[in-house]
């Protein structure tokens, strides 16, 4: 025989065509049930990992199962714009050109990005045809869309005329090298060797010292006060008294307040609050003032001594341990391992900074949030998942939503000359209340910040569905039936959309939210590029097909268990489709066909009562495993 | 109208599981073999049936596996060209099935005869014989029913269970008794096959198998072993203990039937 085993090289291609020309990804109108998954959106700077394949394995399975079985299936595709990842990434070509981002000019730098977006972004999309996806890719969208972008700018006048939205001067995750405002996802924390100081701070009118131990000694130019714990025998006589810091010279107080440590260090702790978010909350305890000491690009500012000023963080480090050293105020240093947080795009030391920001009131959010998971309108599998959703939404943090970027919503927010804030839809609106408040046309500038990319993915479930027009799809298919997601981002994307979703639409945006593991090499452990370990989901698919690969990616995810992938499993699958072929090669040459005279209930043989017996034991037991009625 | 109520269980790996056992094990290694002696046969009747009924399971097979491996599925369903009997593209074809309650005894019948067959072919393996050498049988202690399952299927059951003659009382030499469903079959081997050989060897391996479980026994009640060791090596521990055992009863099966 010419050819023994299947061959998918040539019909994965020529099948998808198919589907594609015959429009069977459209949704199919129909009297009875849904169902709709939105799509996680990949960064349209990705390109597909295993992760990417088992996620969109599973919802393809889901939404070709109900596909089938008659349910009108909508299967909602899209790229997010990935703010900070994107504007590295053209930064980073345009500076191998010799081209600078402020020379080019915040305009033609968007030009480029969007240049760039067209020419290698949306690869991904195409690499989820190649794992057989079947969205509506007539319904494709971006997170800077048109339609979506304008759901963005509503959403944030909506929450802003609510008082959701307000601006604040507090502490941020600080990237130094970008310049900009980082979430907690952006954050890195990453086990260091660092050397811990410890610095004698004297005590104003007496003879005596209190030592204090830092890793970041340049961070004394603003220390506001010096605190202890009030059960600390060691300094209670102290508490109340002035100590001074050295270099500045600055008299401050010693406090007592029981979030100081007595075991770590020498017990006292030196307090920042405008560089460090535990000294933050210290500091609005006791009302200490906050001294900010760094300009956005991690150099001093002119609040420290002469000699100071202009230095980077790390050379000041260097100069400030020198003059201690030799005013004898340094008594030792200590060789430790700590956490120190990283910008996972730039790689560089993340400084808490007080800046003044836009943020959301996340708590107010949250409220509905937890309603619709408490009342089971959402419900979380694996179960135990909604542990950790209800442990963090009642912890939550106001949202920092503004970001120093360029590429992104720019925030609809304008100013006037006396700094008054104008929020509105767009241009003309601003002018249009401002003109009102003034009554006279005014001058307006606007805000130069764009909004953090977790705002827009935030709306993702119900813009792409159209909203906030009323359209048939958006009627229809919310809320989505299922979310199909990986734990890692439960918080910065689902939350989110549930906080949305619930405020805005009042209904919760997916009826489950399907929490899948991760897929590990096959001794478990993560795959790494440093350790060697990656299978690329693209290389298999060329190898044995996608079909084999996404068998067994979808075989080995049991739920909350982690998918341990190698490539003799997906060779045994792949086995699995040779053995089905030959056994089709077997009906060809018998002749096997079904005619229109096929009456099952008249079958006569024992074995083919047999098979049929099976075959409906088998379809019963598979579909139990997509629904239990 | 009301979505209908459901819940969904999220168990692919479960669904993954159950199609692939059908696929592989039921279709593949059993039906297949089952039909190779209907088409060899001239009974039109039977051929137009059985042609019929596996065109029916191989495109059911497709449907469930869609989901799952749609590009191989498609491929084969516009091969076969199924959309001329089911009126539908694959991707949109539901997956009912009528259930046919009345099969369940034919089920069951052929169900006993899988196993018998597998007891068979087992015992070859116990005992050193080529897997693709002929014996004969004695079904003088099974009742009629079982009787009648081996006689409605005679030529599937010899073709499968290598069997050239299936006789209906004992024969003047050394047999072995294997037990399915209750019911005994009495297998005859070749006379050059020297059973007491067998019998050592066999006994043997039961020794070594007494030795290998009352090891993992002693294992499982040392109470330092079971705080210290990862769960996966105790579970490894256990499951070895299991097999052993249903390895065990089984040759002490066949030694028991051995005759001297």
């Amino acid at each position: 025989m010419q050819n023994p085993n299947y061959d998918h090289h040539t019909i994965e291609k020529e099948i998808y065509d198919y589907w594609e020309k015959n429009k069977f990804f459209k949704p199919n109108k129909s009297k009875k049930k849904y169902f709709s998954i939105v799509i996680p959106p990949p960064n349209v700077t990705g390109s597909l990992h295993m992760g990417h394949a088992l996620n969109n394995s599973l919802q393809d399975l889901l939404v070709r199962f109900h596909r089938m079985n008659e349910y009108e299936t909508l299967w909602q595709p899209g790229t997010d714009h990935a703010g900070i990842a994107t504007q590295a990434i053209v930064e980073k070509k345009l500076s191998e050109k010799g081209i600078n981002k402020n020379k080019l000019g915040r305009d033609n730098f968007i030009k480029e990005v969007w240049k760039w977006k067209k020419e290698s972004g949306d690869q991904i999309l195409n690499q989820l045809k190649k794992l057989g996806c079947s969205c509506d890719w007539s319904r494709n969208r971006f997170t800077m869309d048109k339609d979506l972008s304008e759901a963005v700018t509503k959403t944030f006048v909506l929450l802003y005329k609510k008082k959701i939205i307000y601006k604040d001067t507090k502490l941020v995750n600080w990237d130094t090298k970008l310049e900009t405002a980082i979430s907690d996802l952006e954050v890195e924390q990453k086990e260091v060797q660092s050397n811990l100081y410890y610095i004698k701070y004297k005590i104003i009118g007496e003879d005596s010292f209190i030592t204090i131990a830092t890793t970041r000694p340049e961070t004394m130019l603003g220390d506001t006060a010096v605190a202890v714990n009030p059960k600390d025998e060691r300094y209670r006589s102290y508490v109340g008294k002035e100590i001074k810091v050295p270099i500045i010279e600055r008299k401050v107080k010693i406090i007592a307040d029981k979030f100081v440590s007595m075991e770590q260090g020498s017990g006292a702790l030196k307090v920042t609050p405008a560089h460090d978010f535990n000294d933050f909350e210290i500091g609005k305890r006791h009302k200490l003032k906050s001294i900010s000491i760094f300009e956005k690009n991690g150099k001093l500012n002119n609040t420290v001594p002469k000699e100071l000023i202009g230095l980077d963080r790390f050379v000041a480090r260097d100069v400030i341990i020198k003059t201690l050293k030799e005013n004898n105020l340094l008594e030792k240093i200590e060789n430790i391992k700590n956490t120190v947080p990283f910008g996972d795009r730039s790689n560089s030391i993340i400084e808490p900074l007080l800046t003044e920001q836009w943020f959301a009131d996340a708590k107010f959010l949250a409220k509905k949030a937890i309603h619709v998971v408490k009342k089971k309108k959402t419900i979380f599998f694996p179960h135990n998942w909604s542990k950790t959703y209800f442990q963090w939404m009642f912890n939550i943090q106001p949202w920092c939503i503004s970001r120093q970027l360029w590429w992104g919503h720019r925030i609809p927010a304008w100013y006037s000359k006396d700094k008054k804030i104008f929020v509105a839809e767009n241009e003309q609106e601003a002018n249009k209340i401002a003109k009102k408040y003034y009554k006279k046309n005014v001058e307006l500038k606007r805000d130069e910040d764009v909004l953090d990319t977790w705002f827009s993915s935030a709306l993702w479930p119900f813009a792409t569905l159209g909203w906030p027009k009323k359209t048939y799809e958006l009627k229809r298919f919310y809320p989505t039936s299922v979310l199909v997601t990986g734990f890692d981002i439960i918080f910065f994307w689902v939350a989110r959309m549930m906080m949305m979703g619930t405020h805005l639409i009042q209904k919760e945006p997916f009826s489950k939210v399907y929490v899948h593991a991760l897929v590990r090499d096959e001794k478990g452990q993560k795959m790494s590029k440093s350790k060697g370990n990656v299978i690329d989901p693209l290389d298999i698919i060329k190898k044995y097909g996608a079909d084999a690969l996404r068998f067994t990616l979808i075989s080995m995810a049991a739920p909350g268990r982690d998918v341990k992938l190698s490539e003799d499993r997906v060779k045994g699958y792949r086995n699995f489709l040779n053995k089905i072929w030959n056994a089709n090669k077997f009906s060809k040459i018998n002749n096997c066909k079904l005619s229109k005279k096929l009456n099952i209930k008249k079958t006569k043989l024992d074995v083919n009562k047999w098979i049929f017996f099976e075959l409906v034991k088998t379809n019963f037991e598979a579909k139990k495993a997509y629904i239990k009625f | 109208m009301r979505q209908k109520k459901h819940i969904s269980n999220f168990r692919f790996d479960e669904a993954a599981r159950v199609i692939y056992q059908f696929v592989w094990h039921s279709y593949c290694d059993w039906y297949i073999e089952f039909l190779k002696p209907i088409f060899d046969s001239k009974s039109k009747k039977n051929l137009e049936e059985s042609r019929n009924t596996s065109a029916y399971i191989q495109a059911n097979i497709l449907i469930l596996l869609h989901p799952f491996i749609p590009f191989f599925t498609e491929r084969v369903w516009q091969d076969f060209k199924f959309i001329n009997y089911f009126k539908k593209p694959l991707m949109f074809k539901n997956w009912e099935v009528q259930s046919q309650s009345s099969f369940n005894k034919s089920y069951k019948k052929i169900d006993w005869l899988i196993d018998l067959v597998t007891s068979i072919r087992s015992t070859k393996v116990d005992l050193n014989v080529p897997p693709g050498s002929f014996i004969d049988i004695s079904i003088s202690e099974l009742n009629s029913n079982k009787i009648s399952i081996i006689n409605d299927n005679l030529d599937v059951f010899k073709r499968l269970g290598r069997v050239s003659e299936v006789g209906h009382s004992e024969l003047n030499q050394n047999g072995i008794k294997v037990i399915v469903g209750g019911e005994t079959v009495t297998l005859y081997f070749d006379q050059n096959l020297n059973l007491n050989q067998q019998k050592q060897k066999i006994s043997s391996k039961v020794k070594d198998l007494d030795r290998k479980i009352n090891g993992i026994k002693v294992k499982l009640k040392n109470k330092s072993f079971l705080k210290k060791a990862p769960k996966q090596i105790i579970n490894r521990e256990k499951k070895a203990l299991i097999d052993y055992k249903i390895e065990l009863k089984k040759l002490n099966s066949i030694l028991n039937s051995i005759k001297n």
